[in-house]
């Protein structure tokens, strides 16, 4: 099952190791490195959902967030915050913006595959199960 | 003579003539204003008042004689005219029966009894015509004419005049000792009109007295009521020789004494005031440094963690990208890779791996230490935690060429731990053993039950060994041991600080168990399932950091179990079981205690202070225990008092209430 990603990342050789492995999952994406970019990208491409950095030059991105929530036709876009930092404040924070889940980047690629996965509805593999045992990484997901 | 005896030490000859009246100085008192031993005039004033008195009793006495002696004439006269009246009504009586009055023996005989028993001279029943019908006693002699004549009447003349009856008559008496009472009346009202005279002088006289010898009470009333007002006094000036003027004296002396006193007094609040004043000024500009350096102290700390923090940070992103790119290198997204370039690569992978763990790690600990690590705690098979780090372990084994095996016992409860810090710690600890290791050593992991129903997972080794005093080193902050033997081998300080973080997070212990030359086994004893036991082991945890505090809440448990709480049990249970002890901090947001230094001191007070807090924020869980403020309240109370009580003397928490 194939989904349309956007990347929104400052640092592209992270964006491409991203890009990299979530079109091998088959996916499309599209990798943009600013929050400008990312709201003209997110309104022009419509994707299934936006892995979002925290950390953007132009805007941070809980800022971004909450704009790209103001826009009626991304109300089906879901939102993955992504990022280095794990303070349960930033956590709440995304969550209140209208994030749907928070990803520490110490997850991996396979994390963010995983996460795709959970956002979208496509079936979870037996390895990633396994996995998902150990790292938690279930509740990272914000419940309705 | 009546001496008043005063205190002590007045100076002997200080005597005080009392014909004038006290004099002070003012009314401040001096050594010599101590009372000396007066004397009493001898006319004291209650000889005079007694002899006013006597004189006013002579003077009623007086008074009565004459008026007793003034009734008496009176009173004689009405009594024999009350007996003439009866014998005229004997006699009229007589006289109508029997016509004639003269013969009647009974008559006779009540006129006799008359002049007998009533000191009359004479009586006579005399007809209208004035014969003398009967008579007793002497007849009336004509110079006798002032003697009182009674007359009575036997009948209206009128009436019997106008009919047949017989002829009017009245009966006469005649006092024979009329002159005698007449002086004895004038007599007596000489003696009224002298004593009314002495009393009419010796009335105001007393009383003009009295009032002299008296007047200065009223003065020395107004003076006491000044007294007890605190107003303005002024020495009370009574002259003369009796009591009022000695007693002005000495209230003037009182007066002058309890003045200073009170001066005295007041001298010594302000005083005290002012040194309470100066104190709490310094109190206060101590405070003010102190807090200022704390400020300081703290901000430097913030920085300092803030530092670490970025630097971690910083770290991770281009770890991420050279982990990720090798992996990705490694699964062909680049093109075909030789055999060769596929191993130089996962040394690559590995390394990166290792430090971007590392660098989590570290971010971990600093969120440890500002309270603010999330924590999932709930329960596993030993064989998943296990499971779910095995290609790991397996992938840095095989680096190491270190064979590695796992047991796990059957009998194994599951763990109520955070599955993924528990498989970090159990990482950290294998790839130190395989760093220990010699080449073709083998390592176990093995998980098993303890006696206490816990859970061990230990890991083995067969390298050199460590002596005691490495092992009591070993956790020392970014200490490492200094044994020649692992000089070559890259220190690990950080790894196992962390290690030891991660378990008790879990409220876990680590236990190092070395023989020199034979091998180490580090072991994580973790908690089974089993609410009771986490809070046992929490507390244990809690002992093994800090002991003295540790108490305090052994005690907390202790009381709330003894006298029957179980609903505070169910409290301290329901805090620390499933929400990580987290208690609200002032700003409103949660902090987590555990893996903390546990402040009993800050704990019970939080409790104190946001009580209301922590209740909204334990009835906004699941957590309905909470049933009676009341009771609530009494025990956490009292569980404060035992704490204290139970401080051990030495303890910081204690010298610093103290100081």
């Amino acid at each position: 099952m194939s989904a349309s990603i956007l990347i929104i990342e400052d640092n592209p050789a992270l964006a491409l190791t991203l890009r990299i492995r979530i079109v091998a999952a088959g996916h499309s994406v599209h990798c943009v490195h600013t929050a400008a970019a990312g709201i003209e990208a997110a309104l022009d491409r419509c994707p299934d959902v936006i892995i979002l950095d925290l950390l953007l030059p132009d805007m941070d991105g809980f800022e971004l967030c909450g704009k790209i929530r103001e826009h009626e036709s991304l109300n089906g876009t879901k939102v993955l915050f992504h990022t280095v930092h794990v303070q349960p404040a930033f956590r709440e924070r995304a969550k209140e913006v209208g994030g749907d889940m928070y990803l520490p980047k110490r997850h991996g690629t396979s994390g963010v595959l995983h996460a795709i996965n959970l956002l979208t509805g496509a079936p979870i593999s037996p390895e990633q199960e396994r996995r998902a045992e150990s790292t938690a990484i279930n509740n990272c997901r914000f419940s309705a | 003579m009546i001496n008043m005896k005063q205190t002590s030490d007045a100076a002997p000859g200080s005597e005080q003539a009392p014909e004038q009246a006290p004099k002070l100085d003012g009314i401040i008192p001096s050594a010599s204003t101590e009372l000396s031993v007066r004397r009493l005039p001898k006319q004291g004033l209650r000889r005079k008042l007694w002899l006013v008195l006597a004189l006013t009793m002579l003077v009623q006495a007086g008074a009565t004689a004459g008026a007793l002696a003034l009734l008496q004439g009176p009173w004689r006269q009405s009594h024999r005219f009350d007996h003439a009246q009866a014998l005229a009504d004997l006699t009229a009586s007589e006289v109508s029966k029997h016509q004639i009055i003269q013969h009647n023996p009974i008559a006779q005989r009540a006129l006799d009894r008359l002049v007998n028993s009533e000191s009359v001279r004479s009586a006579q029943v005399v007809a209208h015509d004035g014969r003398v019908l009967l008579s007793s006693g002497d007849p009336t002699p004509a110079d006798e004419l002032q003697s009182e004549t009674f007359t009575a009447s036997l009948g209206d003349p009128d009436d019997i005049a106008e009919g047949d009856g017989p002829p009017p008559a009245s009966v006469v008496l005649t006092v024979e000792d009329f002159a005698t009472q007449r002086a004895m009346l004038d007599g007596a009202i000489a003696l009224g009109a002298g004593l009314l005279f002495s009393s009419l002088i010796a009335l105001p006289m007393a009383c003009v007295r009295i009032r002299r010898w008296t007047g200065g009470l009223r003065e020395l009333q107004t003076a006491i009521r000044r007294l007890a007002l605190d107003t303005p006094l002024q020495p009370v000036q009574i002259s003369g020789d009796h009591e009022v003027a000695y007693l002005s004296v000495a209230f003037n002396d009182m007066a002058a004494r309890l003045s200073a006193s009170r001066r005295e007094l007041v001298a010594t609040n302000q005083s005290l005031e002012r040194r309470v004043v100066e104190r709490t000024e310094e109190l206060h500009t101590t405070n003010k440094v102190l807090e200022r350096q704390n400020v300081k102290l703290e901000e430097l700390t913030n920085t300092a963690m803030r530092f670490t923090d970025d630097v971690a940070h910083e770290f991770r992103t281009p770890l991420s990208v050279i982990g990720e790119f090798a992996t990705i290198i490694i699964d062909g997204f680049g093109g075909e890779v030789t055999e060769q370039q596929n191993e130089y690569l996962r040394f690559i992978a590995n390394a990166s791996d290792d430090l971007a763990r590392l660098v989590d790690d570290f971010l971990d600990s600093s969120k440890l230490r500002s309270r603010s690590l999330r924590t999932e705690r709930s329960a596993h098979k030993a064989e998943e935690i296990l499971d779910s780090v095995w290609p790991m372990i397996q992938s840095r084994s095989s680096g190491a060429e270190v064979t590695v095996e796992r047991i796990i016992d059957p009998d194994t409860p599951l763990l109520y731990v955070d599955a993924e810090k528990t498989g970090r710690a159990l990482i950290n600890l294998a790839v130190n053993a395989f760093k220990f290791s010699g080449k073709g050593t083998t390592v176990t992991i093995r998980a098993s039950k303890t006696n206490e129903g816990d859970i061990r997972i230990s890991v083995t080794d067969q390298g050199p060994g460590l002596t005691p005093d490495e092992v009591g080193r070993l956790f020392e902050r970014f200490k490492q041991t200094c044994s020649g033997v692992r000089s070559n081998v890259k220190g690990f300080g950080i790894g196992l600080n962390i290690v030891r973080e991660l378990v008790e997070i879990n409220f876990g212990r680590v236990i190092v168990e070395s023989t020199p030359g034979e091998g180490s086994t580090f072991s994580m004893i973790l908690p089974s399932d089993d609410p009771e036991r986490i809070v046992e082991m929490f507390l244990a945890s809690a002992a093994g950091r800090s002991p003295d505090r540790a108490i305090g809440i052994m005690e907390l448990v202790r009381t709330g179990a003894q006298e029957g709480a179980e609903e505070f049990s169910a409290f301290l249970s329901g805090v620390l079981y499933p929400m990580d002890l987290q208690f609200p901090s002032a700003d409103g947001e949660s902090t987590l205690l555990v893996g903390q230094t546990l402040d009993v001191d800050a704990w019970s007070s939080r409790i104190h202070t946001d009580y209301n807090i922590l209740r909204n924020e334990l009835q906004d869980t699941r957590l309905g225990i909470i049933r009676s403020k009341d009771a609530e309240t009494r025990y956490i109370s009292q569980a404060k008092d035992r704490i204290l009580e139970r401080m051990p003397a030495n303890s910081p928490a204690l010298n610093a209430r103290a100081a």
